[in-house]
């Protein structure tokens, strides 16, 4: 059992050294000339404007991420269905179709009540 | 993996032991659907009816004549509503959802008759379906009778409501739907992951009702109470019902129940699990000491949503507690019947004493419901098959009470614009006599007044008691019956004997809630003198599925 | 495996849950002790699943958790939206603002 998987053990110690030692060895022997325009933030960054914790996010993210994670967590149910679907057969793909079918009145509901439109 | 292939086959579906429940599901998902349509609606109804028209006849080709009618008229009906309602898309609501509903109740008295109880007068049978995790039996009936009855008296009771107080929305009709499948299949539910579905269809359903009148703070207040201690609820339920599922190693009640007895059961965990079920079905039907939400909640939410809260809640919540208690609990009666006539005895004397002391009507319907699931747990810990059928005819009786009260609340409330007080009854009596007559027959049905529904209820209640020894519990129940007699007692009289006071107008009656107040008086009346029938049904319903 | 870390895990869950019910006034804060009572049971089933039948994984408790997934989503979405009207209405979602009528 624990011989099986030697080689990944192995695999993962030498790429943590390699990655640290590079790291270590790069902020040791490195130069270090630091001025104003190295300081700042790099290219598309901004500095902030505000703290994070006052700042208000639009409600439209709250909306989408719901929606999202609501037929997201749905997928839940496919799984288990997946595993046992051949022994089902045809009764178990129409019971899935019934059930994605659910999915999908609630999916065109969401759509006509504008919950996927950003204005 | 591969063993679970082998071990599953296609299951053998019946049908017709959750065919009522189909009809609002499906409704529920059309109007959602109609609600968004717009002037597309034709384009949704006409496949829809198109189809059901369809299945109906093919059902009734194979004999099936009852259910194919039904199919067949809802599919014809929709289309219908559609034409006959081209402005007011709120009626086509209405009307589906209140057809889809009595085409429920239809199909359950169908159920009875053709599936249940195929001979005559003998005890009705019983049919375990979907590998278990649906029974069909007395329980099952009673909640999908009381049920969709008090859902059907409440759509045309908030109809006017609703729009007068501007917080209709097409979503309404189709989450009452949803939360009525949800008791309905509550009442069936035989495993603890069915019930735990069902807890959550209606409860879910049930937070957004509560909460419906967004703009109004008390209603919003409403909801999130009604969330946060429902939500505590469900899950200490849920960390119960995995310590019984250790415990005993299946999910069924009825094996729950086979293999408690056993002696390789560890029964201090299974008893630990049935403590924390207790507390979390004590929370739901508002038992004291955990009925903290209620009177908040009842009194936030929307009037109509109230009445089919206090109504329909009940029935569902003691459908579930009757099948766990006296299914997969029977072996532990040592422990839970002590513990539950306790809650019985604090929920009667507590609520009766609180509602003396209310002002707002609606307030004191809240503790009324609260005392009412303290005479129905008597029958519960009777822990007998009179005790069953008293507790399911109770809460029949209760719920129809409950839903002619709040209709005629609903009236003083819609001339009011707001909470309802004593003063606002006063002389209501000559103002408005048949409104007061009604309101005040239902107070005196659920103060238990002979030659109404509410008597006959109590009656078997308390006999039940007495029959199982719990004399204590049922003279507590009489003092508790006699405090809160004397609140009812006072709201009919404030009506009657007391001079108005200052010119207000009339109560806005509407013509459905008209309908659904008169209607429920007449079953009140009905069901006060003519009992027989219900008896009947009530006493063949104790068979169970064990 | 011994069950017992897990259902130790599982019962702190639950008491944190519930202790954050009871002392947090954040009604988001709520919400989330509400989800980690539901989880804490999650991991008992998961447990208990493993315990009875070791060999068999597509048995009752890990269908229940499943379901108990899907529901603590659709939970958490009418929750959300229950606070967020909350903020709308009366910008704090404090949840002992909350007390038109007495508790």
């Amino acid at each position: 059992m624990f011989e099986e998987y030697l080689p990944v053990l192995i695999l993962a110690v030498v790429a943590t050294a390699f990655a640290a030692g590079s790291l270590v060895v790069s902020s040791l022997v490195g130069p270090r000339v630091p001025n104003p325009t190295k300081l700042s933030a790099y290219e598309c960054g901004n500095e902030p404007l505000a703290e994070i914790r006052t700042t208000r996010f639009p409600i439209r993210f709250y909306l989408v991420a719901m929606l999202f994670l609501i037929f997201d967590i749905e997928t839940v149910f496919l799984y288990p269905w997946a595993v046992v679907f051949r022994s089902f057969g045809w009764f178990g793909l129409a019971q899935m179709g019934v059930f994605v079918a659910i999915l999908g009145v609630a999916f065109v509901y969401e759509f006509g009540r504008g919950g996927l439109e950003w204005d | 993996m591969f063993l679970a292939q082998s071990a599953l086959g296609v299951p053998d579906i019946a049908w017709s032991s959750f065919a009522p429940e189909l009809v609002p599901t499906t409704a529920a998902l059309v109007l959602l659907l109609l609600g968004v349509a717009g002037r597309r609606r034709m384009a949704v109804a006409a496949p829809v009816g198109l189809a059901a028209v369809a299945l109906g006849v093919w059902l009734i080709t194979i004999e099936l004549n009852l259910p194919g009618a039904v199919a067949v008229v809802l599919g014809v009906a929709l289309p219908a509503l559609v034409v006959a309602f081209p402005r007011t898309p709120s009626l086509v609501q209405a009307w589906g959802a209140g057809l889809a509903l009595a085409g429920a109740l239809v199909l359950t008295l169908w159920q009875y008759t053709a599936v249940l109880a195929p001979v005559g007068e003998g005890p009705m049978l019983v049919q375990n379906a979907l590998q278990g995790s649906i029974a069909n039996d007395g329980i099952a009936l009673f909640t999908r009778l009381t049920v969709y009855v008090t859902a059907l008296l409440v759509i045309p009771m908030g109809y006017g409501y609703l729009r007068q107080r501007r917080i209709y929305r097409s979503e309404f009709e189709p989450l009452l739907l949803l939360a009525t499948v949800g008791m309905a299949a509550l009442g069936t539910a035989n495993d603890l992951i069915t019930i735990f579905i069902a807890l959550e269809v209606f409860t879910l359903s049930l937070y957004i009702l509560a909460g419906w009148a967004r703009r109004d703070r008390r209603s919003e207040e409403a909801g999130l109470k009604y969330f946060v201690t429902s939500a505590i609820a469900s899950a200490v339920l849920l960390y119960g019902m995995a310590l019984v599922y250790v415990a005993t190693g299946t999910v069924d009640l009825p094996a729950i129940g086979l293999t408690i007895g056993l002696v390789t059961t560890p029964r201090s965990v299974a008893a630990i699990g049935l403590a924390l079920i207790t507390v979390g079905v004590a929370f739901k039907v508002s038992l004291a000491p955990f009925h903290l939400w209620t009177p908040d909640v009842y009194q936030g939410a929307p009037t109509n949503i109230t009445a089919f809260m206090a109504a329909a809640t009940k029935a569902a919540g003691f459908a579930v507690i009757l099948r766990l208690y006296l299914v997969a609990f029977p072996t532990l009666e040592a422990l839970w019947v002590p513990v539950l006539s306790v809650l019985a005895a604090i929920t009667m004397l507590y609520g009766a004493y609180l509602a003396i002391v209310q002002r707002d009507l609606k307030r004191i319907l809240a503790y009324s419901s609260i005392t009412h699931a303290g005479y129905a747990t008597i029958g519960v810990v009777a822990n007998s098959a009179d005790g069953l059928s008293a507790t399911l005819w109770y809460l029949l009786t209760y719920a129809i009470g409950t839903a002619a009260a709040f209709g005629a609340l609903i009236a003083l409330e819609r001339r009011r614009q707001g909470e309802v007080t004593f003063a606002d009854l006063r002389g209501l009596g000559r103002e408005a006599p048949d409104l007061a007559a009604v309101l005040a027959l239902s107070m005196l049905s659920l103060a238990g007044i002979p030659a109404t529904a509410g008597f006959v209820g109590k009656l078997m209640v308390f006999r039940a008691g007495i029959d199982a020894g719990l004399t204590w519990l049922v003279v507590i129940g009489v003092v508790s019956s006699v405090v809160a007699a004397f609140f009812y007692l006072r709201i009919a009289g404030v009506m009657f004997l007391e001079e108005p006071t200052g010119e207000r107008g009339r109560p806005q009656v509407s013509t459905g809630l008209s309908v659904t107040v008169s209607v429920s008086a007449v079953l009140v009346i009905y069901l006060g003198i003519q009992p027989q029938l219900f008896l009947d049904l009530a006493s063949n319903a104790a068979a169970l599925v064990r | 495996m011994s069950p017992v870390g897990p259902l130790l895990l599982a019962a702190l869950l639950f008491c944190i849950g519930i202790y954050g019910i009871i002392a947090r006034r954040n009604a988001v804060l709520v919400l989330i002790s509400v989800e980690m009572m539901l989880n804490a049971v999650n991991i008992n089933l998961v447990t208990f699943q493993n315990l009875l039948y070791p060999d068999d994984p597509l048995v009752s408790g890990q269908i229940f958790a499943l379901f108990i997934i899907a529901v603590a989503a659709a939970e958490v979405g009418v929750g959300l939206a229950i606070v967020f009207n909350l903020f709308r209405n009366r910008a704090s979602i404090d949840v002992d603002d909350v007390d038109l009528m007495r508790w």
